[in-house]
C-alpha cells in the first residue's frame, strides 16, 4: 500500500512501512473478525455492510473463489508442514506464533491451546464458518480454565461454558449468564491466510497438531 | 572526442538510463513472481526517483540533440528522434504506476442495511468494531478493491485484504 501523504510503502500483512520517508514505522492494528453475513445479521440485526460499487460488481470474486485460488501455484514454496495453499488461521502472541489449519478447527470446533506464554481458545461459531480466538483468562481470576462447548436446548446456537464459574459465554466472548455475566474475554487477532504466506512472514511459526 | 561527439554519445546514454529507471521497477514488481527484500527496496527506490530523473534526462537529451543537430547528418538525426521518443516514453512510464492502475481502492465507502445487502448467509465479511460502531466489508468485494479507506467511530482506518 502507498500512502498519499508521504508516498511511503506499507506492507499489508504487517502494517509496517518498508520504503519511503516513514520506513520502519508501523500502523496500529485494529481488531477485526472474519465472520459470515448470516452470523453478522444475527449478532447485529441493524448492522450495515459496505455497499457494492455497481460498475465494479461484475469484477467481484465469485462464490467459488477460494476453490479456484486453492489450485493456483504459489510464488514461493512454503515449508513442507502443510500444502502451500492450505488455509490456516494464524495467531501471533508476544513471543510465539502458531497456524491452525482451518479444516481442523472446523472439525474440532473448540481448541484450547497455549501459544508461547499465552493461553488461548479458538472457537468455531454456530454457523460452522466463522472462527474467533480469545485469551483463556477469566476476568475474575485472571487465570485460565477449561471451556466446554454446549448446545442450548431446542436451539442451533451454542454457548461456551467455563468449568471455573459455570458462566455461559457467547461467540463474542461475553458472558450472558452466570457469575461472570457482563464480562468479556479478551479477543485475540486471527489472520486467515494461505500456509505459504503465513509461514513466510512468521518463519518461527508452529503448526497446531503437527 | 569532439564536443559534438560527446553530445551525440550523451543522448543514447540518457535514453538507456531513463529506460532502466522506468523498466526496472516494473520488472521486479511483476505479478506472480517473488522478489527478495533487496530487489524490492531497489525497485521502490528507483520508482521513487524515476519521475524527476527521467524528466531531467529527457530535457538534457533535448538540449544535446539541439546542439548537435546542425552538424549532424540524417542517419544520426533519425536515431536521435527515436531516442528522444524513447526518452519521452520512459518519462511517461516512470510517472505512471501501472500497478496502482490495476487496483481500485474505495475512498468514500457507502454502507447499506443488512436487509439491503443482497448477500448470502455464507458470504464472509471483514468486521471492524470500534466503540459502538461496526463496519462490515464483504470479502468478495474486498478481493477486488483490496483497500477501503474508512472512518469508524471517528477513527480513520484502512481495511485491506
Amino acid at each position: 500500500m502507498r500512502d498519499a501523504e508521504t508516498g511511503s510503502y506499507w506492507q499489508q500483512i504487517s502494517g509496517r512501512a518498508i520504503a519511503g520517508p516513514l520506513k520502519g514505522k508501523t500502523l496500529n492494528l485494529v481488531h477485526s473478525d472474519e465472520i459470515s453475513f448470516g452470523l453478522w445479521s444475527r449478532e447485529e440485526p441493524s448492522g450495515r455492510v459496505l455497499a457494492a460499487v455497481p460498475e465494479a460488481q461484475s469484477h467481484y470474486e465469485k462464490k467459488d473463489w477460494e476453490a479456484r485460488y486453492a489450485k493456483l501455484p504459489t510464488v514461493i514454496a512454503g515449508p513442507p508442514d502443510l500444502n502451500g495453499r492450505e488455509l490456516v488461521l494464524g495467531i501471533k502472541t508476544q513471543n510465539a506464533s502458531r497456524a491452525y489449519p482451518y479444516d481442523k478447527v472446523r472439525q474440532q470446533k473448540l481448541i484450547a491451546d497455549s501459544i508461547g506464554a499465552t493461553a488461548v481458545i479458538v472457537v468455531l461459531g454456530p454457523d460452522n464458518l466463522s472462527v474467533r480466538a480469545f485469551e483463556n483468562r477469566l476476568p475474575s481470576t485472571q487465570k485460565g480454565t477449561d471451556f466446554y462447548r454446549t448446545a442450548k436446548a431446542g436451539d442451533s446456537e451454542f454457548a461456551l461454558t467455563d468449568s471455573e464459574t459455570g458462566s455461559e459465554w457467547d461467540f463474542r466472548g461475553c458472558a450472558l449468564a452466570g457469575p461472570l455475566r457482563g464480562t468479556c474475554l479478551r479477543p485475540i487477532e486471527i489472520i486467515k491466510d494461505h500456509w505459504f504466506d503465513w509461514a513466510h512472514y512468521n518463519p518461527d511459526t508452529t503448526v497446531y497438531a503437527r | 572526442m569532439s564536443g559534438t561527439g560527446k553530445l551525440k554519445l550523451a543522448l543514447p546514454l540518457a535514453a538507456l538510463i531513463a529506460l532502466f529507471m522506468a523498466m526496472y521497477p516494473l520488472f521486479i514488481m511483476r505479478p506472480f513472481d517473488s522478489q527478495s527484500p533487496r530487489q524490492l527496496q531497489a525497485a521502490l527506490y528507483i520508482a521513487r526517483w524515476g519521475p524527476p530523473t527521467t524528466l531531467t534526462l529527457f530535457v538534457l537529451g533535448m538540449f544535446a540533440t539541439a546542439f548537435a543537430w546542425r552538424s549532424a547528418r540524417w542517419p544520426w538525426r533519425a536515431v536521435s528522434i527515436v531516442l528522444l521518443l524513447l526518452l519521452g516514453g520512459s518519462v511517461a512510464l516512470a510517472n505512471t504506476n501501472i500497478f496502482e492502475k490495476m487496483f481500485h481502492p474505495r475512498g468514500t465507502p457507502q454502507f447499506v442495511a443488512n436487509a439491503d445487502a443482497h448477500l448470502d448467509s455464507d458470504d464472509m465479511l471483514l468486521l471492524v468494531k470500534i466503540g459502538n460502531e461496526a463496519h462490515a466489508y464483504p470479502i468478495r468485494s474486498m478481493g477486488y478493491h483490496h483497500i477501503v479507506n474508512d472512518v469508524v467511530d471517528t477513527v480513520p482506518i484502512v481495511a485491506t485484504y
